[in-house]
């Protein structure tokens, strides 16, 4: 992509933010800027048919909350939805909505809550899917792989000639051949090398990960460092590992990996945790044995298990 | 000089300004593409207008070329899944065989998918640009609006909602890459 396209781009969308409410001199100016070259044309309707996408964009369902916030839908019905910033999944899907991207070629491979399932391609690659993730795959090339939310190790067949990609928005793999685990999840990605190599592409920063390294990227600040080869993956076998990690974090990792919907309630949020979990088949074991090792209780609310300070005995 | 107006009043006011900006309507669908169609386009809009549908109109200027841009919005989307029908259907003789088109249920998960994408994409961009970009897209709510209530300047509005839509159609390129 050249920049002068990517100028088009940004100037097309420029256009499209100003005739939201545009003035009478805005269409008038737009109308010349069209004119100007064919390519702003093209570029315009790029945008445009985007945009169209987002119309199916509406708020989610009422759920319990800290903040009251009054959406107007796509079709300018009021609704009063109750939001809370901290919910991963802000904007609901209308399912009878019909995508307009054309995308023949990819596949959905998902997995629910506390569910596991191993996707092998065509080239003998394997990915193993831990629960609550959706993975696109490609139709035509198993060198391609989008993971839109949650948690899959990579075992990636060995191609010197057809990079494997995988995209995790913010984040862009590119490996030849090699073993990882990837978390996407909440605006946050964690990436963990146990074979070869990873070339990861952050914004503002692009880094090559050997055997026994790892990033994080969150809220716009990425670290590299060490982690134990044996520690990558272990959720494979129930243990999460942990070193000073939130346990905003900690509660995503444990609905993930059991279906039971956990939530570390603010006053918890962020203390950090070091240590090991081993994640319990039973739902009521996790309920009560894992709290007291993160010296939390668990209380219900509603379908949610909320994780806060214990009680001061009386 | 008080006058009330009637509804037929207003109608008619806004007819005036459709036959005054008549050259330049003409003229912005001739540049949204509208080629030979532009003349049908603009009938168009003039018997939407004449029908006397729409209430008030704020700004009769902007809403005439919001109409004409729907117009060409229509006509291209008709068009591309004319061509799409017939790429999908049709078969070249001895032609190579075509990629076949997703059943109902499956574009029904693949827009789930996508949407997925672009609430996970967003989010990575941070919590600011998130919620500018809902007030924005999803609330609709005036840049100005936005601005007031986030205490920040029309030109930070802007930049947010500039790199939230670049970061979408970075996204819907990667999607739709051959």
């Amino acid at each position: 992509m050249t920049d002068r396209n990517d100028k088009r781009a940004d100037a097309a969308i420029a256009w499209l933010l100003r005739l939201r409410n545009g003035s009478s001199e805005a269409w008038v100016e737009f109308t010349a800027w069209l004119e100007a070259d064919p390519r702003h044309r093209i570029a315009y309707e790029e945008v445009e048919q985007m945009d169209l996408v987002l119309d199916k964009l509406t708020m989610p369902k009422p759920q319990a909350t800290q903040r009251d916030y009054e959406v107007w839908s796509a079709n300018g019905l009021t609704r009063r939805a109750l939001v809370g910033w901290g919910t991963a999944a802000a904007i609901a899907a209308s399912v009878a909505a019909v995508a307009t991207w054309p995308r023949q070629r990819l596949y959905e491979v998902q997995t629910a809550a506390g569910e596991r399932r191993t996707v092998k391609l065509a080239d003998g690659s394997r990915i193993e899917l831990n629960g609550a993730t959706r993975l696109l795959l490609d139709r035509r090339t198993a060198r391609l792989a989008m993971i839109a939310e949650g948690e899959a190790y990579f075992r990636i067949a060995r191609d010197a000639a057809h990079p494997f990609t995988l995209d995790a928005g913010n984040a862009q793999v590119r490996v030849l051949g090699t073993a990882f685990n990837l978390i996407r999840s909440g605006g946050e990605v964690d990436v963990a090398v146990s074979e070869g190599a990873i070339s990861l592409d952050l914004p503002g920063r692009s880094t090559t990960l050997k055997t026994g390294m790892s990033a994080r990227s969150a809220d716009g600040v990425v670290t590299v460092s060490k982690t134990s080869i044996e520690e990558i993956g272990s959720w494979r076998e129930r243990r999460l590992v942990y070193s000073s990690a939130s346990y905003t974090r900690i509660a995503a990792d444990l609905s993930r990996n059991s279906g039971v919907k956990l939530r570390a309630a603010g006053d918890v949020a962020d203390r950090r945790f070091s240590g090991v979990i081993m994640v319990p088949r039973d739902s009521r074991e996790l309920v009560q044995r894992v709290p007291p090792l993160l010296g939390v209780e668990a209380r219900r609310s509603g379908e949610e298990w909320v994780l806060t300070s214990s009680r001061a005995p009386l | 000089m008080a006058q009330s107006m009637t509804d037929g009043d207003m109608n008619s006011g806004l007819v005036a300004v459709f036959l005054e900006n008549r050259p330049s309507l003409l003229r912005f669908l001739h540049a949204r593409g509208a080629g030979d169609a532009a003349e049908d386009l603009l009938q168009d809009i003039w018997i939407k207008v004449s029908a006397g549908i729409s209430g008030p109109v704020a700004e009769p200027i902007p809403y005439l070329y919001r109409i004409a841009s729907n117009l060409v919005l229509d006509r291209n989307r008709a068009e591309r899944r004319r061509q799409r029908r017939q790429r999908d259907w049709g078969r070249p003789d001895g032609g190579s065989p075509v990629i076949s088109a997703p059943t109902c249920g499956e574009r029904t998960v693949l827009a789930r998918e996508e949407l997925d994408l672009i609430n996970a994409r967003l989010l990575e961009l941070g919590e600011r640009t998130y919620r500018i970009f809902c007030r924005f897209r999803i609330d609709g709510s005036p840049q100005s609006d936005i601005a007031a209530e986030f205490g920040i300047s029309l030109s930070a509005v802007e930049k947010h909602l500039q790199k939230a839509y670049r970061a979408l159609l970075d996204l819907r390129r990667r999607l739709n890459a051959e």
